[in-house]
């Protein structure tokens, strides 16, 4: 198995050329940084049209995608309640589909159920679009790598029906006993905790004079107030997975100074939403409570390669001089240490109209490699302006050792 | 932004020093700075937030979630904030150091 960091919407580009056919598609965005010299796959062209200068990505058609859908019928119908994120792509691009589902209905309920999620600001799209078809799986007489004809003739047979039938006990023994992330009863029971919570330190508060007894603030604060003030009023604007403080801060501001903001939280991709507090993982459905719409992840990064965003917040484990962001390695020659990858922001550092770069952690101790090195700034991301990998000092950050959940964007 | 203050860009794409934090301190951010650090003319005190805002964070964020992004020592770091028309002067506000 070979593995490349790359970056969401070269994938996102990749499938789609996969899904359509084409043997590849067009970026804007990734030159200047680092990404491009970790994949020779990729061809720098100066555009027909406008003379713009593109990187073309190759189709990427996945041999199988992995996906979870709330329903399916027995025709392999699939209805993802709540933001798809890539689930459609993957499916559209991938030669099979894997699919687990929670409980199967038959496809007059699966169609009262549907209904498009249509974000004002994009093109419309068809409900449809939501609805996923699996694969049936290989007979013994298919080679297993014949690619599974996607004609509009290929209508469901008896042993696909059947074969759903097969699995249905066992699905729904799995959703019977298998909880998300959060549990809706434990989503329930640690909002009562947390009303209870705030209750009982509201009355504190208000024993001790109300919110005059509020005389400091921690860094934590500090911080989130100072990412607020960077956000403008009327602007697009976004944060990845697993960026609590930069999460506060987008809410603090569309509840002060930028009301008219456009909030679009990571991980759900929801536009607006209003969470009720902020959970452990910004991957919480909570998190998309309120939300006006949710996008998927080629709606949000299309925004962006069409200069519809306005500021992206990004970190890296190293920043130098020029605003370079190391987020894939460290080590020279010899890999040392794996950083996160390059998410999303190697796209968006170059697309966003601006960025804040933000660390929590830059007089943390410093990581010694095996070679003494502290790194090198490889995978760069963000300034455009600057195109080459850069040495760097000792801006080394510790929270990638202790990298879960919540690292990265 | 970082835990040691605040920079921008200068006219050259360098990065800039434009605020420090009440309790830290030049040498400090030199010290963890891998390049020769460039500061601002105006070097000033990053602005603190308002009493409203910071329980504005605290019931958005009850479980204290955005502390776990904080290095442990940064944890116990605190600064003054009081509204700036019980001080009578915004500098005041700004600079006040905590205990």
């Amino acid at each position: 198995m070979e593995i490349a960091d790359t970056c969401c919407y070269t994938v996102v580009q990749q499938l789609r050329a996969a899904a359509a056919g084409v043997p590849f598609l067009p970026v804007r965005s990734m030159r200047g940084t680092g990404f491009p010299g970790l994949h020779p796959e990729y061809l720098a062209m100066k555009c027909p049209f406008t003379g713009d200068d593109l990187l073309l990505v190759p189709a990427l058609a996945p041999d199988v995608a992995l996906i979870h859908a709330q329903y399916g019928d027995s025709h392999g119908n699939l209805r993802i309640v709540g933001p798809p994120v890539a689930d459609l792509l993957s499916a559209r691009a991938s030669k099979k589909v894997i699919a687990t589902v929670e409980r199967i209905v038959t496809n007059d309920e699966l169609q009262a159920l549907g209904g498009a999620n249509v974000p004002y600001f994009t093109s419309p799209q068809s409900p449809k679009s939501r609805w996923v078809r699996i694969r049936p799986p290989a007979t013994r007489s298919t080679p297993t790598t014949a690619r599974t004809p996607r004609s509009t003739t290929d209508r469901p047979r008896p042993a696909r029906k059947s074969f759903v039938r097969a699995i249905s006990p066992h699905t729904s023994s799995i959703a019977a006993t298998t909880p998300t992330i959060w549990s809706a009863s434990a989503q329930k029971r640690l909002a009562r905790a947390c009303v209870a919570g705030a209750m009982v330190a509201s009355l504190a508060r208000a024993l001790r004079g109300g919110r005059r007894m509020i005389g400091t603030c921690t860094l934590g604060e500090a911080m989130i107030h100072a990412l607020a003030r960077t956000i403008e009023d009327g602007t697009l604007v976004f944060h990845g997975f697993g960026s609590p403080l930069v999460q506060l801060a987008m809410h603090v501001a569309k509840r002060t100074h930028a009301p008219d903001m456009a909030l679009i939280a990571g991980a759900t991709y929801g536009l607006n939403p209003h969470p009720p507090f902020l959970t452990p993982t910004s991957n919480d459905w909570v998190l998309d409570r309120g939300a006006e719409c949710s996008l998927d992840i080629e709606q949000l990064f299309d925004l962006g390669a069409s200069g519809r965003l306005g500021r992206m917040f990004l970190s890296g484990v190293q920043i130098d001089r020029w605003g370079n962001a190391n987020v894939t390695r460290l080590g020279r020659g010899q890999l040392d240490i794996k950083l996160p990858g390059g998410g999303g922001g190697c796209n968006l550092s170059c697309d966003v109209e601006r960025l804040t770069l933000w660390t929590t952690a830059t007089a943390a101790p410093r990581i010694n490699t095996a070679n003494g090195v502290s790194g090198w700034s490889i995978g760069a991301t963000s300034s455009p302006t600057s195109a080459t990998v850069r040495p760097m000092g000792r801006l080394v950050w510790r929270w990638v050792i202790a990298a879960g959940a919540r690292n990265g964007w | 932004m970082t835990e040691l203050g605040l920079f921008d860009f200068d006219a050259s794409g360098h990065l800039r020093l434009r605020a420090l934090y009440p309790d830290t301190s030049l040498d400090e951010v030199a010290q963890n700075t891998g390049f020769r650090l460039v500061v601002a003319d105006d070097l000033s005190t990053i602005v603190l937030p308002d009493p409203e805002v910071v329980a504005m964070i605290r019931a958005l964020d009850p479980l204290g979630v955005h502390i776990k992004e904080l290095q442990p020592r940064d944890r116990t770091r605190r600064f003054a904030v009081a509204s700036c028309s019980k001080l009578g002067s915004s500098d005041e506000c700004r600079t006040l150091r905590c205990r």
